[in-house]
Formats: structure tokens, sequence, C-alpha cells
């Protein structure tokens, strides 16, 4: 892989690498044939002219926006960690308790399982800040990680050296380094504090605290850091220091566990954490896609969702994993179907025409014929649909028409929707259990699963239950609900408002408002803004590493491009001789014991190389035309001479040594002295072994 | 001289002469259980010597340093901190933060090796003679060890090494030549080692160090203890300027009795005076404030602040505070002695509810508890756990049973063959009887034993299959048994979720992260109740799982 493997591979840190495909290396393989590698989305049937950039150009709009709502979203989510951080950090020397027996070195613990890097850089930014609240707050920070810390003298090394580097800007004086100090000896910061505070010291703020963040602290080895919290804890007089420790521990007493009671003796411990688990995933998909204040260009359905949701609780529940879904969901329906170009505006009539578009108008007006709402249906060509030709002119606008009828019910149901919420948690705060939902407690799924339900059976029965209860409440409960309703509606945006007004004057407002049980998906053209059952393509975020192996060595070829892909769709297996060399000694694998014989592998290998070459001779010489499959081929010679079998030979033997060799590396091969010429099997119970 | 701290006037008598008179070369200090407090008495005394304030041989001027095993990790900063120390030098940082030098000569380095080390030491015994008015030539300097005793020089250098034990560590080739200073340097000097431990576990092999002078330092005596908590008072109400804090000088006769009962009951834990400071800093402001809240109302009320104000507190006061406030000094100690929390969030969290004293006393008892419970709430909530994913509890239960029982055992536990699952267990809990001899320690007493992943993996999949199963999204037709199980199993978000855990230290990886041959083993760190309530979350019966149940 040479010089593009920068990354170290052995950070523990990393659960993934990513290494970057570049082509160079792999000149020798065959070069791509696909044109059209710079759009990211492929073109397909029914396509417009120039589809694959339009829909590119309409997905990026679309995920920018929402992509803009779910990070304020997570900003919001994490702000109330990130103040009482920051206020922590500055409060560090003052108010300290009176009478103990020595100062204390601040270090404060701030577990973030969710938030990753980003909520470390929300903190800093806001340190950063010189001034807050008309006073002069200043603090130095430093940034340091594991590898920092090696050992003691490096340790301490780079702590004073990246201090003095922000203290001391100019670089005012450097002696002869044999004269002076040792750089690693603390003596040497606390010197250059002290000048740094006679120089540029602040009346108001006259020790600004050195902030030491510490990324990843579990990674430190406690026997390196122990001594070093001690060092700094010597000279906190002269030096305020203040230790941030970024830990993704959730057990919160890390400290405890690692370090010796004497450290922990010598330090102030404080600890935060941030948001953490469900409650993330419920406020940002709520807060995008179940908002009155913001409406997505596209609403994920209940497939997406689902396994979201699934994902999300089962494996790894952090911000990034909401991002990764909702932007692959969003890659998907902009990938997956031509009609998805038309998310944001309608081309013009003139580039409808093109002849490269024809086909996608088609497509067009057979949605139309079969889509059309009731009053189109009642025109003329009613009677037979199927001949229901719509000019360019009518396409556009009935399109446009269903943009803005969609938006118009997406609106009306997320108002509905939050509506029945807050009947249902007013119901919930006087100890009535409501509706069906269970919103809180240990066992319940959440608001989210209660969003699934309502996704795929509608509305309909929890509106009319909601009635109904709301019906036996007493007078005063009935109009302490009407109040929550109503600021419910007061917050709504101004546009919103004047449309729900009808709904506002009525007695039962959400009778009204949410009349919209019958579901986004009866809208014609739906699926241009909403996701629906199609599912998320899971298996790629989340494959199961043994099959997706033993699936590819079993059946190479569904792994290959598009075209063979189709060819073998139709049904016809491929032989065993038409296989990878790997794949065919795979085969061999499966059908041996616990042990296998390398020489009758090999044996039963050659036997069917040799039924390969035949087979391909005799194609040769029916077609002649070279293989494109196989490297190496095209004897044209009927008649071989003893040269050429053995050089066949050695060539078997070579192929043999090599597909061996792979396997070895996938790890399906286990050497063994106890008997010669034998390998163990690693891989046993292959259901799909045939 | 000034005060000497309770306890410590038989070793000060004893430095102090030492010092003062005839210092043997080498002297070492032994003290169990409170060395800062003896490191600072031995720095306070070895100042009033410099100064002169106690009764030196005439003529005779001491110059003393300190360092420390821990902050000296290198030969340079040790040899660097000794020599600066004894001089006084101070870095500078506009003069490139340079090393101590004589005059005569700039540019000498002292902080190479033990050689260039013992040239400085005598350099700045020089440079200190002459500081002094000693007359003192370059050339008489060498003639001056040989018979000191006669040709005394009058500049006794004292360096005193604490944490002797990680020096040993650190910088054992440094231990010998610190022993024999005086013979090595040639000049008045003494090292004085302190430390917890032992000079016997010290002690370089082969006789190569003389015998120190010892000094043993008994544990503190209680009442000791109290005098010295009782004298830091004085000193701390002195920093107030307020009229109304908790180290008002009038509140010293409760603070002597807070600290009285405070000793009883904390004494029997820790002899360590700065940890016993420590309960007190932490109790202290909350067990004075409701004296404080009554004198502030009382202000407000009227004139007659100052005539009421701090009259000397009734024992009745006296009586209700230690009512109210002596129970919670145990848990102080249970909280702070490991340094679950800080001192400072512990008196927040513990302060009582404002005017405490006005409540009758059940109803004040009341008040206090509910206070308190009421801030640990909020201070714990949205912490622990809980919110892992749940593949990683599932994780870390696989992990902790496959840390926990025998790895012949798992068939037993887990195989599910066509046989009834019950008769299995029963059948396994005799043989464990029969086979556990006298001898056999206990899995949880002997601590987490390393495991493969595989094993790990397959006794996952035995759990999620048992559990989890049904809640599987998008289940296809699977003919096999098990097999979605191994499916899952094998996903990367589980092998992810396995790197996750032990980067968050909940797993411990045990053989090396550069090893490709076998499958990586872990060990799981996670405790048994830990454990236990993440079986409760996932409706898992743990003890029913474990082969050793506790």
């Amino acid at each position: 892989m040479g010089k593009s493997l920068d990354a170290n591979l052995d950070d523990v840190n990393k659960t993934s690498f990513y290494i970057p495909y570049n082509p160079d290396e792999d000149s020798d393989l065959e070069e791509p044939t696909n044109d059209n590698q710079n759009s990211f989305f492929s073109e397909s049937e029914n396509d417009l002219m120039n589809g694959p950039e339009l829909r590119f150009l309409a997905y990026r709009e679309a995920w920018k926006k929402c992509l803009e709502r779910m990070q304020e979203t997570i900003v919001y989510l994490r702000r109330q960690t990130v103040n009482a951080v920051v206020q922590e950090v500055r409060s560090s020397y003052s108010g300290v308790l009176p009478g103990l027996p020595y100062a204390e070195l601040p270090v404060i613990s701030l577990t973030n399982t969710a938030f990753g890097a980003m909520f470390l850089e929300d903190v800093t930014q806001r340190l950063n800040t010189l001034e807050e609240e008309g006073r002069h707050c200043q603090s130095f920070m430093l940034h340091l990680h594991p590898s920092d810390f090696p050992n003691i003298t490096t340790g301490m090394r780079s702590i004073i050296a990246g201090f003095i580097k922000e203290l001391d800007k100019e670089g005012v004086a450097r002696g002869k380094p044999a004269a002076s100090m040792a750089n690693y000896d603390i003596k040497v910061l606390v010197a250059c504090y002290k000048w740094f505070i006679e120089k540029h010291g602040h009346e108001d703020h006259p020790q600004p605290n050195l902030v030491l963040i510490l990324h990843d602290f579990e990674q430190i080895d406690p026997t390196v850091m122990q001594d070093v919290f001690f060092v700094c804890s010597q000279h906190l007089h002269h030096l305020p220091l203040v230790f941030l420790l970024s830990m993704s521990s959730p057990s919160n007493n890390y400290l405890q566990s690692a370090y010796p009671r004497s450290t922990l003796a010598l330090l102030r411990g404080s600890r935060f954490s941030t948001l953490s688990g469900r409650k993330i995933l419920e406020e940002v998909v709520l807060k995008t896609f179940y908002d009155a204040h913001f409406d997505p260009d596209v609403v994920i359905g209940p497939g997406v969702l689902e396994c979201l949701v699934d994902y999300f609780s089962r494996y790894n529940s952090q911000v990034d994993v909401i991002l990764t879904f909702i932007q692959l969901s969003y890659l998907q329906h902009f990938n997956a179907d031509p009609i998805s170009a038309l998310n944001r505006g309608t081309p013009s009539a003139e580039d409808l025409s093109q002849a490269n578009s024809a086909s996608f108008v088609q497509a067009l007006q057979y949605r139309m014929a079969y889509d059309a709402p009731p009053p189109q249906r009642k025109s003329p060509s009613k009677s037979a649909p199927a001949k229901f030709s719509p000019s360019m002119n009518e396409i556009i606008t009935s399109v446009d028409e269903s943009r803005r009828h969609f938006r118009l019910k997406a609106q009306k149901l997320r108002i509905g929707f939050n509506v029945l919420l807050k009947i249902q948690q007013f119901f919930e705060s006087k100890g009535y259990k409501g509706l069906e939902w269970k919103l809180t407690g240990e066992k319940s799924g959440g608001i989210l699963e209660v969003i699934l339900k309502l996704m795929r059976e509608g509305f309909d029965r929890d509106i009319k239950n909601a009635y109904t209860l709301a019906k036996k409440l007493k007078q005063d409960e009935l109009s302490e609900l009407l109040d929550v309703i109503h600021v419910y509606f007061d917050s709504l945006p101004d546009e919103v408002r004047r449309d729900e007004q009808k709904s506002r004057t009525q007695v039962i407002i959400w009778r009204n408002c949410i009349d919209t049980s019958e579901g986004t998906q009866d809208t014609p053209f739906w699926d241009i803004w909403y996701t629906g059952t199609r599912p998320f393509p899971s298996e790629s975020v989340n494959p199961s590493i043994r099959s997706s192996t033993v699936a590819g060595l079993l059946r190479p070829h569904d792994f290959g491009d598009i075209a063979a892909q189709d060819s073998k769709l139709m049904g016809d297996i491929p032989a065993l001789w038409e296989l990878p060399d790997t794949s065919i000694l795979f085969k061999r694998y499966l059908d041996s014991g616990k042990m296998i014989n390398v020489y009758d592998w090999f044996e039963s290998f050659k036997a069917v190389l040799d039924t390969q070459r035949s087979e391909l001779k005799s194609a040769n010489e029916g077609t002649k035309t070279p293989s494109p499959k196989k490297r190496g081929k095209g004897k044209k010679r009927p008649v071989e001479t003893e040269e050429e079998i053995e050089k066949w030979n050695v060539e078997v033997q070579a192929r043999f040594i090599r597909a061996l060799h792979e396997l070895d590396y996938l790890g399906f091969i286990k050497h063994t002295t106890r008997k010669a010429d034998h390998v163990l099997r690693t891989s046993f119970d292959i259901g799909d072994a045939d | 001289m000034a005060q000497v701290l309770p306890g410590y006037e038989l070793f000060s008598d004893e430095l102090t002469t030492l010092i003062s008179t005839f210092p043997p070369p080498f002297i070492y200090v032994h003290d169990q259980e409170s060395l800062p407090i003896t490191c600072r008495v031995t720095d306070a005394l070895l100042n009033n010597i410099s100064l002169g304030e106690s009764s030196v041989q005439p003529g005779a001027k001491v110059k003393h340093t300190r360092v420390d095993g821990i902050s000296c990790f290198t030969t340079r900063l040790f040899y660097e901190a000794v020599i600066n120390g004894l001089v006084g030098h101070q870095a500078d940082w506009e003069e490139g933060c340079s090393n101590w030098a004589p005059e005569e000569d700039l540019g000498v380095r002292w902080n190479e090796n033990l050689d260039t080390f013992l040239h400085g030491l005598r350099a700045v015994h020089r440079h200190l003679c002459k500081q002094n008015g000693i007359s003192s030539t370059s050339n008489t300097a060498s003639d001056k060890g040989k018979d000191k005793q006669s040709q005394y020089d009058n500049v006794r250098l004292v360096i005193v090494v604490e944490r002797i034990e990680r020096l040993r560590d650190n910088l054992p080739e440094l231990i010998v030549p610190l022993t024999r200073l005086a013979e090595l340097a040639r000049i008045d000097v003494s090292v004085i080692f302190m430390s917890q431990v032992g000079w016997q576990d010290i002690r370089p092999p082969f006789g190569a160090s003389p015998d120190p002078y010892y000094i043993d330092i008994n544990p503190p005596a209680k009442e000791n203890v109290v005098k010295y908590l009782i004298s830091n008072f004085a000193e701390l109400s002195k920093r107030f300027d307020e009229t109304v804090n908790p180290y008002h000088p009038a509140l010293q006769s409760l603070y002597t009795h807070f600290v009285t009962f405070l000793c009883d009951v904390c004494f029997p834990f820790t002899h360590d005076q700065q940890e016993l400071q420590y309960i007190a800093a932490a109790r202290w402001p909350g067990f004075v404030k409701p004296v404080l809240d009554r004198y502030t109302s009382h202000g407000e009320d009227g004139e007659a602040q100052e005539a009421m104000s701090w009259a000397p507190h009734t024992e009745e006061i006296r009586m209700r505070l230690a009512k109210l406030f002596n129970p919670s000094l145990n848990s102080a100690l249970e909280a702070l002695l490991p340094r679950q929390t800080n001192a400072t969030e512990w008196s927040q969290t513990h302060e009582p509810p404002p005017n405490i004293l006005n409540l009758p006393p059940l109803q004040a008892n009341q008040a206090i508890s509910k206070s308190t419970a009421d801030k640990r709430s909020t201070l714990e909530s949205g912490s622990g756990m809980k919110n892992l994913p749940k593949m990683c509890k599932y994780i870390l239960l696989a992990s902790f049973l496959a840390s926990t029982n025998p790895a012949k055992s798992d068939l037993r536990m887990f195989g599910r063959g066509l046989d009834e699952k019950k008769r299995k267990r029963k059948f396994t809990q005799r043989t464990t009887k029969a086979n556990v001899g006298p001898a056999k320690i206990p899995q949880r007493l002997i601590g987490p034993s390393p495991f493969p992943l595989d094993r790990m993996i397959a006794i996952l999949g035995a759990l999620l299959e048992e559990n989890d199963a049904d809640t599987w999204i998008g289940s296809r037709e699977f003919l096999i048994a098990g097999e979605q199980t191994d499916l899952e199993t094998m996903r990367v978000g589980v092998l992810a979720d396995v790197m996750e855990l032990t980067s968050m230290r909940l797993l411990h990886r045990t053989s090396p992260a550069d090893r490709l041959d076998g499958p990586p083993m872990f060990k799981c760190v996670v405790s048994y109740e830990d454990c236990l309530a993440l079986a409760k979350q996932l409706d898992v019966a743990l003890n029913d799982l474990l082969w050793d149940p506790v």
C-alpha cells in the first residue's frame, strides 16, 4: 500500500480506518470501464437528461439543509454541559474551601460518550473568549494526546513546551540549552509564567489559568500520569493549572479505579458527563423531522427510522451514527429513483422535451395516469387511463402542485403529531394513562417507537381515542389542556399560524388540525419527498464479516460488475471451473474433513484447472476469441509438446500456492505440525455449502 | 525559635542538635504515617538553623535544600535542583532560565554526571564561603576534606531527599553516591533521606553504603493530632476579613469540641493529620452554619448585633449541633478518605438548610437528610453504564462470564442439545461440589482470567439466542438453528463495540495489539455489582449462568 498508508493501523482508539483507493497502485489490474465515474450517482433507465447531476445538486441542497438543522439541535443538546464545564474551569481557583491542608490540583473529568470531538471543540471555543459578561477571563489551553505521554520526561516536556509556546509567543529569551535548565523541568514553566504575569498581566484577572486538555485519558499510562500529577501539584502556588480529562468510559469512576489514593489525594476531582443514550436520538429526530419550525426536503420513512433506532440503541450511541444514517438514506433516496430530481424544483418544459429525457417524461405520464387524484381522473380520459397523456406544462403544474400539497400535508401532520404529543404528556402529567403510548419508564421504547407505529398504522385510532379521553376530563382540566395547546399554537412560526387560524378558532382544536390521518403517501408523486418503507441498506453499514467473506468466496460473481450480476440473476449458477482459483480451492476445502491433506487438495484443484483448460481451449477453437476471464490462456495449437505440459504443471502449482496463501491470509487455514502435509480447517458448518 | 508542632518536640531537638553541632554525614528519617508533615517540620527547622535562630556552633553557617524523588526523574533534574536550591538560585525567563554558575567561570556544566556534580557542590561551597565572608581559596579547599574536624570551614550543606523509594526506582545509580556524598565531595555536607519505607528496603547490596544515623518518627498520638488541628484554627481565622465567617476567633471553643469528636470518630481509620484536617475542612462550614445563620438573622433584627454576637455558645447549642452533624462524620470519612468526592463538593452537598436551629430537633434532622439526598440525586443523575448500547451490555456480560467461568464449563452452562437444560445444570452443580477441594480459591477472589475473543463471541451468541433473538429486525427465513445468531455475532458492529469497550477500559486486552496469530485475548474489568446491574437491565439471570455463584 506504500505511502498512502500513513495512518497508524495499530491505534487502539480507532475502530475503523480509511484506506484511500489509489488507482495508480493497482494499475496492473483491469482498467475501470465506467466512463461516468466522476458522477456520484449512476445513470439509470427513464432518467432525465443530466439526471445524475440534477439529483446530486438536489441531494446536496436537501442534505445541507437537514444537516444544519441537526447540528443546531446537537449544539443545543450539549450546551448545558459545556456551560457547566467552562464555569468550573474558570472558577477552579476561586472559592476554594478554606482550611484544606494543601492546595489541590483541579482535575475535571469529562465523560463524553456520544458527542465525539465536537464537544471538546465547543469547550475550547468558549474558553478561548477573552471577555465574558464584561469580565476579563483569559486562559491558556493546551491539547495533549496519549502519544505525548510515553514516559514522564516526554510528558513533562510536552506540557512545558506547549504552554511556553502559548505564553511567550515572541520567543523572548532562550539561553544556551546546556547552561540552562532542562526543558522538562517545571521550574522553567514557572519562570515563564512569572515573566508573563509581570509583562502582560491583566489587572482584573491577574492569573490566567493554564488549562491542560488531555484527550483519550484512559489511554495514558497511569504510572506516568500519576507522576505528572504529583509534579504539577507541587507548584500550584505559582502555576494555576487545570486538568481537563476527556474520557469515553461511562463508568465514571475511572480515576478511582486506575489511580492510587496517594495521587487522588492531590487532586480535586470533579465530574461532568454529557447527555447520552436514547434521549439524543429522540431529540434530533423530533427536532428535525417532527417539528413545525422546520420543513425538511426529504422526510424519512419508517424503514430508515427503524434501522436507525435499532442500530443506535444496539450498537453505537454516538451522534455521528445519526448523521451518517440520515445522510446515507438521503443519498439512497436521490440515487435510487430518477424522479427524485424533482425534489426541489421542476425543470423547464424545454429541458423536459429534450430527446434524452423522453423516457423520463413518459414515466411521469404513466405515474400521473395512475396516481392522479380523483378530480383529474374525472377528466375526459377517465375511461382509458392508459392513454392519458398530459402536455408538458400539465406535467410541470401537476408536479408543482403535488410538491405544495405534500409540504402542506407534512406540516399539518407535524403539527397534528405535536398536538397529540402535548395531549398525551398532559394526560401523563395528570396521572392518567392516556393513549397507548408509553413515553416514560424503563422498558418503554420511547417516543420513537410511537412514531414508528403511527407511521405504519396511521393516526386515526389515536385521534379518536384522544378525543374520547379528553371529553371525559373535568372542566378545569380541560381548560388547562386547552391552555397548553394554545401556548403551542402561539409558538408556531407566523406563516404556519396563519394557515392554522381556522383551527385555532375551533373549540376542539385537534380534531380539525390533525385531520390528516390519511398519511403522506396519498399525495401524488409522494416518493419524491418521502422515503416511505424503503429499507435502509444496513448490511453495508454493519455487515457480518464471516458470512460476507464466505459468500464472496462461494459466489464471487455476485460481487463483480453489474453486467455479470445480471447474467447470473437469470439463474445459471456458474460451473466450478468458471470460478476464480481461490473460490475453486475453497469449494474443495468445504468438501474435506477436519484436516486437509495438501497433496490431495492440490490434486483435486488440478483436476478442476485441467477441465478449465480444456473448456477454454474448446471455446477458443469455436469462437477464436480469447477468454475475458483468465490470464495466460489461449493455447492455439492442438498438439502439446512435453515442454508445454511441463509449463502448465508449473503454472498450476503456482496458482495453487497463490490461492492457498489467500485462504491462509483470510484465516481459513491453521498450520499444524501434528501430521505431515496436513493443515487444519478453521471454518465449519457453512449452511451455504453445496 | 518558632513553635514546634505537637508530637515533634523530640525529633526537632535531636535534629537541631545534630545539624548545629557535628552532623553525621548520612541521616535516615523513617516515618510511616505522616511523611508530609515531617517534611514540613524538617524544613521549618532547617530554615531556623540557617537563619541563625537556633543555637548553632558559633560561626557555622548552614545552607539546606530539599528535593524529592518523584520530581527529580532524571539525574540532570536532581543535580540542578540540588545546586540551584543550595544557592537559592531562581530561574529567570529573560535570561533563558540559566542554571546557577559562579561569577568567575560561566559556561561550566554541573548537570552532566556525578563527577561534574561533585565539582558543582564544591563550587557552591566555595561560593557560599565567600558570600559569608569566610576566607576560602581554591587550593585550600582540597585539603579541607581530609581533616575537616580540625580546620572547620564554617559552611555546612544539608541536602534533604524526600521519597527516596522513588529515587531508588527511577535513578538507582544515585543512592550509593548520595550516602557517601561527604566522602566524595570532601566538604562538610550532610544528606538526610526521608521515606515511608525503612532503610532495609532501600539499602544497596554488598554494603556499598555506610549505615545511616536512624531517626524513626512514631505514629502520631491522638491528642497530638487534636492539638495540631486546633492550632490551625488561629492561622485560618487571620485569613478572613468578613465579620461572619466560619473561622471567626469566637468559634474556637466550638471548633475544639468539633475536632475532638471528629478525631474520636476518624482516628481508628487514619492517623494522617492531613487527612483528618481535610475531613474537618469539609465538615466544619456546614457544622457551624446554623450558628452563623442565627448570628446574621439577629444582626438583621436590630442593633443589638454586637452585644449578643459572639457570646460563648451555650452547652445546649453545642449538644444540638453535635447531635445533628456527628452522624455525618462517618459518611464524610467513607466518602473523603478514598476520595470518592472532593471536600468542596462534599461540603456543598451536605450543607444544612438555613436556620436549622429554629426547627424542632426531629424536623431538623429530617430537613438535613432531605436536602442532602436532593443534592446528591441531582449530582448523580444521568451517569453510569445505563446508557451503553444494548450490544455493549451483552458483550460486557459475556466477557464477565468468560472471565469468571472456567472454559471447561461453557458447554455445560450454555450448550443446548436435545437434553433438558435443567437436568444438565443440576448435574454440573453436583460435580462442582465434589471437585472443590479446600485449597481451591473462588474465581472472584483470584480476579478475572483472560479469555480469547472467540470464546466470548460464542457465549455472546448463547446469551443473545436466549434473551434477545426476538428483537432482531428483518430476520429472514433461517433454516438452520442458530444461523442468524452466528450472523449477528460476527457483525462489524459487535467487533467495533469490543474495541470501543477496550478503549473505555471496561475490557482489558491482554495480548499485544500487533500480534496477528491467534485470537486476541481480553479480560473483563467490570465488577460483579456492575454486571449484576447490567444483567438486571437486560433481564438476564446472571447468577444462573455463573459456574460458581456468589
